[in-house]
């Protein structure tokens, strides 16, 4: 054997007995250490997500190292100024077609607001006067009978005198109607029912004395306290009127308040080119372009809503709230030319939310735009043009010399001398949007000269709004066949009543528990359903989707005193005529495209037959807006639609 | 046997590149486009209810995809919407396309009467082909 192989043996010997030690040792550890013989890896939940979260935040820390790295590296002059202006050339495209629609939008409402304001001029101030006197005259009245039959019945030392005050005030109402709102008359009228309030008192006192003396005689006590019951609720009803008046000069009735700026009827500067403007410029157009819009629509909703209620325009501008513009954003202070890739992406960003500022803003005025379209066709009538024949509580329309065609609607809508069946359609057909209705409008000019042409009502002298009793009303047999719906066609084989079931309802507003309209809430300018308004005991209200199971309705988060509103849409395929039934608890107000078709008044419970219009619905979708005003407990309200065929 | 890879004049034989170098950018021109023509679907954070029944169907831009996410908000086509655009742009498509189909991403927690509204709108509008996308293993994964 050679020393070679003598060494290599050696060396594997060497190899083996390392391998037996490392085996061994190995061996050892495997039967000493539990750990080691496991077979599968258990672990604590706790411990698996306390890792995961380590992970992630490491993850994290070396992510948002990494961004302000790369934020930080600054880019090249040129570079930078040349991805700006292709961020800006792309935003600036968004905002382009945003804009050119905001500017038909307010072209189109400058020419409602125009003539609005027009149809204002021509109002007989003594329209407002009446208003007044349609609700004082019937309470100055019960007040009046009232006090001779408590002077007749149980005459006392002042019961004359209360029957006296009490005459002079009916007498005073009647005579100067048309004129209850000019200071020196309401001041008057005030203090004559400051007289009335007196003398009643001192009745009062004396009855409280007198009744001291049979105090056992129950059905006289009974009797006589109902009759100074019913003098006591007259004259504090009076009260309560005359204190929500504000009187005003006859010459102040039909003008503007001071900061209302009629848009510019001459040549006005040129509209700059929008693809000369950069980001920045256009959002300001923008801006600028809302205003405008929203100036119109206020002036243009407040002469709607003055001739429709018969109020003075001042009164009416305070009573509008068109939607405020977004919170404040601007996008001048965007870093321009960005220095770093940070500032770049903060450059992209900012413009991204003026992009959706912009969004917003054209949205809110395509609403006032959609809205201004459906009342751009009511209340243009003038005096001469009033519908002869509608329907008036008291026969005294032709004091003024005629009234607006939207307060002629809103006083037929009232139930005027048809009672419970009215024919809206005459006022509706004259008085209407296109065939459109809300937001289905394509644009354009809105000719306010033309409307006048489109039915053969208005100058014929044949309105006719009392329509004969339909023959079909059972509260029942409405209640058994209606069925829901709101799109409406010719071919339907369905043909009975149907009832609208789904609406958007906001509320509760504080109405104090004055259930007479005086009060007017912002749904009433505008249906907006993204907007939030305060409402009742400082809580915010929204539009909230409800869909009733029945024919009642029954606001969300019902409470007393209190005002909801109900807007909802319908579809029609073609213009059609329609019998509406409306039942209310407590009173209602109902608008079919911006046309007050529906009141009623005072606390009412809910009765299916409690009225009847006969409406139009034009062709497309029609919009409804519902007003509903809760006194004591429960809140309820029924629209139900018929076809007039059906029903007469 | 050798072969001769020298021509005539005794230069090595090249394979052209110039072709396949035109080829190979041609098609990546071409994903390029195609990727550039997929409709941008921006996410929204919603989490899918799980259906066991669904019916799965091939994944198209042929459609509007209205997402409702846990708190209520509105998403059209990926991009937050208020109840009134949507209004308007339900209506619109009610009038163009009435056939188009409408997907309905919901979360698994947003308030019922939200997505009752939506479907309720669509119906209004006569857009009868709606369908409310569900959680899928595989698509989603």
């Amino acid at each position: 054997m050679n020393s070679t192989t003598a060494n290599r043996r050696i060396r594997l010997r060497t190899v083996l007995v390392v391998s037996l030690v490392l085996q061994t040792v190995g061996l050892v550890l495997f039967v000493s250490c539990d750990a080691l013989r496991r077979t599968r890896m258990t672990t604590e939940q706790e411990d698996v997500l306390e890792r995961n979260r380590e992970a992630r935040e490491r993850l994290e820390l070396v992510e948002r190292k990494k961004r302000e790295q790369r934020e930080h590296t600054e880019l090249k002059k040129e570079d930078a100024e040349r991805l700006a202006r292709n961020i800006e050339r792309e935003q600036a495209e968004k905002m382009i077609r945003r804009i050119e629609d905001m500017r038909s939008i307010r072209d189109e409402l400058e020419q409602v607001e125009a003539a609005k304001m027009e149809d204002i001029t021509r109002r007989d101030p003594a329209e407002v006067s009446l208003s007044l006197y349609d609700r004082l005259h019937p309470l100055a009245l019960a007040l009046a009978t009232n006090a001779v039959h408590q002077d007749t019945t149980q005459p006392l030392p002042a019961s004359p005198a209360v029957a006296e005050a009490a005459s002079v005030f009916l007498r005073r109402v009647e005579s100067d109607r048309s004129r209850l709102l000019e200071p020196e008359v309401f001041d008057e009228l005030q203090a004559l029912h400051d007289t009335t309030r007196e003398r009643q008192g001192d009745y009062n006192h004396q009855l409280d004395d007198a009744q001291a003396g049979y105090r056992g005689d129950a059905d006289r006590l009974r009797r006589e306290n109902h009759i100074e019951y019913q003098v006591n609720c007259a004259r504090d009803r009076i009260s309560d009127l005359l204190g929500q008046a504000n009187p005003v000069m006859s010459t102040d009735v039909n003008t503007a308040p001071p900061f209302y700026e009629p848009p510019e009827s001459g040549p006005t500067d040129a509209a700059p080119d929008l693809s000369d403007l950069s980001a920045p410029e256009l959002f300001h157009e923008a801006e600028t372009l809302f205003e405008a819009i929203r100036s119109s629509f206020e002036a243009a909703r407040a002469a709607d809503m003055a001739l429709e209620n018969r109020m003075p325009l001042t009164e009416a501008f305070d009573a509008v709230a068109a939607p405020p513009p977004p919170s404040g954003f601007s996008p001048d202070q965007l870093p321009f030319p960005p220095g770093t890739v940070g500032e770049l992406n903060e450059y992209r960003e900012g413009l991204t939310r003026a992009v959706q500022n912009v969004n917003d803003l054209w949205q809110r005025a395509h609403t006032m735009g959609a809205a201004g379209r459906t009342f751009a066709g009511i209340g243009s009538g003038t005096g001469e043009q009033s519908p002869p024949g509608s329907a008036q509580t008291d026969g005294q329309g032709g004091a003024g010399g005629g009234e607006s065609r939207g307060a002629s609607a809103a006083r037929a809508a009232g139930g005027g001398d048809g009672g419970r069946f009215v024919d809206m359609t005459p006022f509706m057909l004259a008085g209407g949007s296109d065939g459109s209705g809300y937001g289905g409008g394509g644009g354009g000019g809105i000719d306010m000269t033309h409307r006048s042409q489109r039915s053969g009502y208005q100058s014929s002298g044949d309105m006719e709004t009392v329509v004969r009793e339909p023959s079909r009303l059972s509260e029942q047999e409405i209640i058994k066949e209606a069925l829901p719906g709101r799109r409406f066609s010719r071919s339907s084989t369905r043909t009975g009543w149907l009832y609208i079931d789904t609406w958007y309802v906001i509320g509760p507003f504080e109405n104090h528990g004055r259930v007479d309209f005086r009060q007017t809430f912002p749904p009433e300018t505008l249906v907006d359903l993204d907007a939030s308004y305060p409402g009742k005991a400082g809580r915010t209200v929204t539009w909230q989707f409800h869909q009733s199971d029945n024919i009642r309705v029954k606001p969300p988060d019902e409470s007393e005193s209190s005002t909801y509103y109900g807007y909802t849409e319908v579809y029609f395929d073609e213009t059609t005529e329609m019998m509406i039934a409306v039942a209310s608890d407590d009173t209602a107000r109902i608008w079919i495209n911006g046309v007050r078709v529906w009141e009623d008044a005072g606390n009412s419970p809910w009765r299916l037959d409690e009225g009847f219009r006969k409406v139009v619905f034009n062709q497309g979708f029609n919009t409804i807006l519902l007003r509903i005003d809760n006194g004591p407990v429960t809140c309820t309200f029924s629209l139900l639609l018929c076809p007039p065929d059906a029903v007469m | 046997m050798r072969i001769n890879l020298q021509n005539h004049e005794g230069n090595d034989e090249d394979i052209p590149l110039s072709p396949l170098i035109d080829a190979v950018f041609l098609l990546l021109i071409f994903f390029l486009v195609a990727t550039m023509m997929k409709k941008v679907n921006r996410d929204i954070d919603i989490e899918l209810p799980e259906s066991v029944s669904a019916e799965r169907l091939a994944p198209t831009d042929e459609n509007r995809v209205i997402g409702i996410d846990a708190d209520g908000l509105v998403y059209y086509e990926g991009e937050p919407a208020s109840i009134q655009s949507l209004h308007i742009r339900i209506r619109d498509l009610g009038i163009s396309d009435p056939d188009m189909q409408i997907r309905l991403d919901v979360d698994r927690e947003t308030p019922t009467h939200r997505v009752i509204e939506v479907l309720d709108l669509c119906r209004f509008n006569h857009l009868g082909n709606v369908g409310i996308r569900t959680y899928d293993e595989f698509y989603n994964r």
